[in-house]
């Protein structure tokens, strides 16, 4: 049977499913337009018509199931002491945030306040993303904030975010298996070579631990914490003048990283997060870890604070050749995005969260950092006071905080810096062709 | 059509687009400079781009061949399995049912250097003096993630080569047993060619699966250490949502696009010619 074109298309215009698919159609053009037009209203801070302020607040703390709750509940907090501001918590894990910020800023739905960290604060700033706050925050919230710690949050000499929790990263060690390894738990290693004699005498006694928790991943995380490292053998892979990993400092420094791997002193291209449950058992002797092990550690062996203490002390790194001590700083910050059409009530939230007792509280017993004023409240202070891990951070680790050269240059330098230390510290080519390959890489990488 | 367009051929045209550019997330439209083909050839000129294309078709292939004809062993190990027995071929195909992420958590325990089954297992036989450091070298990474992804591909094949031995003609069975067909003939001479038009549906399938597997790797060791492990999936994103460089890895994806089609082209000739 054949049918006549023109009738084809009376059976096309009039068949059943030729019209549920047209109906189907409109209504998936309609329920498009309806989630635009809700997608519109996401980005960005807005006034209600009852008078309220609506705030959106992106954090990695209301993604982690360990600070999750308190974090939810200290913005509740805010909310009842300041009715007229809502805040919308949109919950983005600390790998994801950038990624994820950088798209709403190109998308045009950046949230009003975003918490950030390390090179994710040069990397918005360098989006144009992020208010300058110098004259927002003023002389007085200025001059509340230890002048180091305020450092970190300047690009450029700008003040684009504002130190929330205080985290430099320190030398922890465990007492206990140093005692059992012939070591005197109360003097850790002060210098390379103390450490590298103390790392043997673990390997050698304890077979069942990890001497040295280290993070060796290839990732910007990775590149912060082994830029204390290179630092304390006098290495500066990348540096004003260009990239500079030939230099006989670095060939030290990725050579005590073949002795890491190599003596079985560390497990290679590990997570800081794969050491701290290990740690928390008493199968880490020493980590190169922020203040955040502390609760971690607790919560996972439900330590008292006592057993803690008689277990755990924290130190500065040892010293390299120089004889200098470095740590380096993975603070939270706040900042408020440019295109927030809130900025007076992002302020506002910012400045509670960085300076309420509360808010302080919940940064020093929740997230276990250190608060970022130079004189917390009695309370707050207390709380540091009878911790002797956090006043340890405050007085001897904190003040060796040197910020790497954070900036877009440094999200793209972190590959061939880190590619060239786990190669270093799992093959064998000789260092000065590990260094002249991480060299050319990092060349090709800075143009 | 419309969806089509919208799904495929906008991120297809897009991606063209901003291959053309030196196009950054952070910068945006505004920071984009128009480079012609030099993201292309910068392609040429890159190790990395070619370790992890050697990579790629290194795990693809393996896990192919290996997930293939393990599949293949376990469907004719458990083809006459009868009454409750049936109930092991079910428990074969769970590593399929598993999410790959939990099978890259699991791999992961196993190949602990320390306390990892593996490592267990060889030093106690005598077979390795000290653990081996399977995720954790150059070595041995590329390894690790391939055995990974073989126990998580195999039951498919498993799957579908059980299918299709259903499907063989009794009466072709039969007509082989009649004149008394050795079991390693009626095997490779009169199951087998009744495999093969499946098998060759399953391979492209996992072929492109393989190639764009992408959270075991990533899980297991972020394609590395150095870039050991690295594959082309794991390089660009890499490139995308670590280094924000749109427009070369845009470059990289589109090549890839057509490497892709070509493959998939390729195997489905190859399956009419089965056919036939």
């Amino acid at each position: 049977m054949t049918i006549r074109p023109s009738a084809r298309m009376t059976i096309l215009r009039t068949s059943r499913p030729l019209r549920r698919w047209r109906i189907g159609m409109t209504a998936m053009a309609a329920a498009l337009a309806v989630a635009s037009l809700s997608l519109a209203g996401c980005g960005g801070g807005s006034g209600a018509s009852d008078g309220t302020t609506k705030l959106t607040f992106a954090s990695w703390d209301a993604a982690e199931p360990a600070t999750r709750q308190s974090t939810l509940d200290l913005v509740k907090q805010f909310e009842t002491e300041h009715p007229n501001i809502k805040v919308s918590i949109s919950p983005i894990p600390f790998s994801d945030i950038e990624q994820k910020v950088l798209l709403q800023v190109q998308s045009g739905s950046a949230p009003d306040v975003v918490q950030t960290a390390s090179n994710y604060t040069a990397d918005f700033n360098a989006a144009g993303a992020l208010e300058p706050l110098d004259t927002r925050a003023g002389q007085d919230y200025l001059a509340e904030i230890p002048q180091n710690v305020a450092d970190v949050s300047r690009v450029d000499g700008k003040l684009v975010a504002v130190p929330w929790a205080v985290q430099p990263v320190g030398f922890w060690y465990n007492k206990k298996l140093m005692a059992q390894a012939g070591l005197d738990p109360q003097s850790p290693p002060k210098t390379i070579d103390e450490l590298l004699t103390d790392l043997k005498a673990i390997k050698a006694k304890l077979p069942g631990v990890i001497p040295l928790g280290v993070d060796s991943t290839n990732r910007v995380f990775g590149l912060d914490v082994n830029w204390s490292w290179m630092r304390t053998f006098g290495a500066e892979p990348i540096a004003s003048s260009g990239a500079q990993a030939t230099t006989p400092e670095m060939a030290n420094y990725l050579n005590f990283m073949r002795t890491l791997a190599t003596e079985h002193y560390t497990e290679v291209n590990q997570k800081i997060g794969y050491f701290r449950p290990l740690a928390a058992q008493n199968k880490v002797a020493f980590s190169w870890d922020q203040p955040i092990l502390e609760p971690t550690m607790k919560s996972a062996s439900k330590m008292d604070d006592k057993t803690f203490q008689d277990t755990w002390g924290v130190t500065t790194l040892p010293a390299g050749p120089g004889g200098q001590k470095f740590s380096v700083p993975q603070d939270h910050q706040l900042a408020i995005m440019k295109s927030s059409k809130a900025k007076d009530a992002a302020w506002t939230f910012i400045q509670w969260m960085t300076r309420n007792e509360k808010a302080l509280n919940h940064v020093v017993a929740d997230k276990g950092a250190l608060p970022p004023v130079s004189k917390p409240s009695d309370a707050v202070n207390a709380l540091v006071e009878k911790d002797s891990a956090l006043k340890a951070f405050r007085d001897d680790v904190a003040p060796t905080m040197v910020r790497p050269p954070w900036g877009p240059k440094y999200a793209k330098a972190y590959d061939p810096i880190m590619v060239g230390v786990q190669q270093m510290m799992t093959g064998n080519q000789p260092v000065t062709a590990v260094a002249d390959e991480m060299q050319s890489k990092l060349q090709g990488a800075l143009q | 059509m419309v969806i089509l367009v919208v799904v495929i051929g906008y991120p297809i045209v897009r991606a063209v687009m901003l291959s053309v550019f030196d196009y950054s997330l952070i910068t945006g439209d505004a920071g984009a400079t128009y480079v012609g083909t030099g993201n292309f050839s910068k392609i040429g000129h890159d190790p990395v781009f070619w370790q992890s294309l050697k990579n790629t078709a290194i795990f693809a292939v393996v896990s192919l061949v290996g997930g293939g004809l393990g599949g293949l062993a376990l469907a004719f190990a458990t083809e006459n399995l009868q009454g409750p027995w049936r109930f092991l071929r079910a428990v074969l195909l769970t590593p399929w049912a598993v999410p790959v992420i939990v099978t890259a958590f699991l791999f992961q325990f196993l190949f602990l250097d320390r306390g990892g089954l593996v490592n267990d297992l060889l030093m106690k036989s005598g077979l390795a003096h000290s653990p081996v450091p399977w995720l954790g070298s150059t070595q041995w990474s590329l390894f690790a993630t391939t055995v990974a992804n073989i126990w998580q591909t195999a039951p498919f094949f498993l799957l579908v080569f059980t299918a299709a031995l259903r499907s063989v003609p009794n009466e072709v069975i039969e007509a082989a047993r009649i004149d008394r067909t050795g079991a390693w003939v009626m095997l490779w001479k009169v199951k087998l060619p009744f495999l093969a038009g499946p098998g060759v549906i399953a391979a492209v399938i996992m072929t492109i699966q393989n190639i764009n597997q992408f959270p075991l790797i990533w899980a297991m060791t972020q394609g590395g250490p150095g870039y050991s492990s690295t594959t082309l999936t794991i390089y660009l994103y890499r490139l995308v949502f670590v280094s924000y460089n749109l427009g070369y890895a845009s470059a990289i994806g589109v090549i890839w696009l057509v490497v892709l089609m070509f493959i998939s082209g390729w195997f489905l000739r190859r399956r009419r010619g089965v056919s036939r």
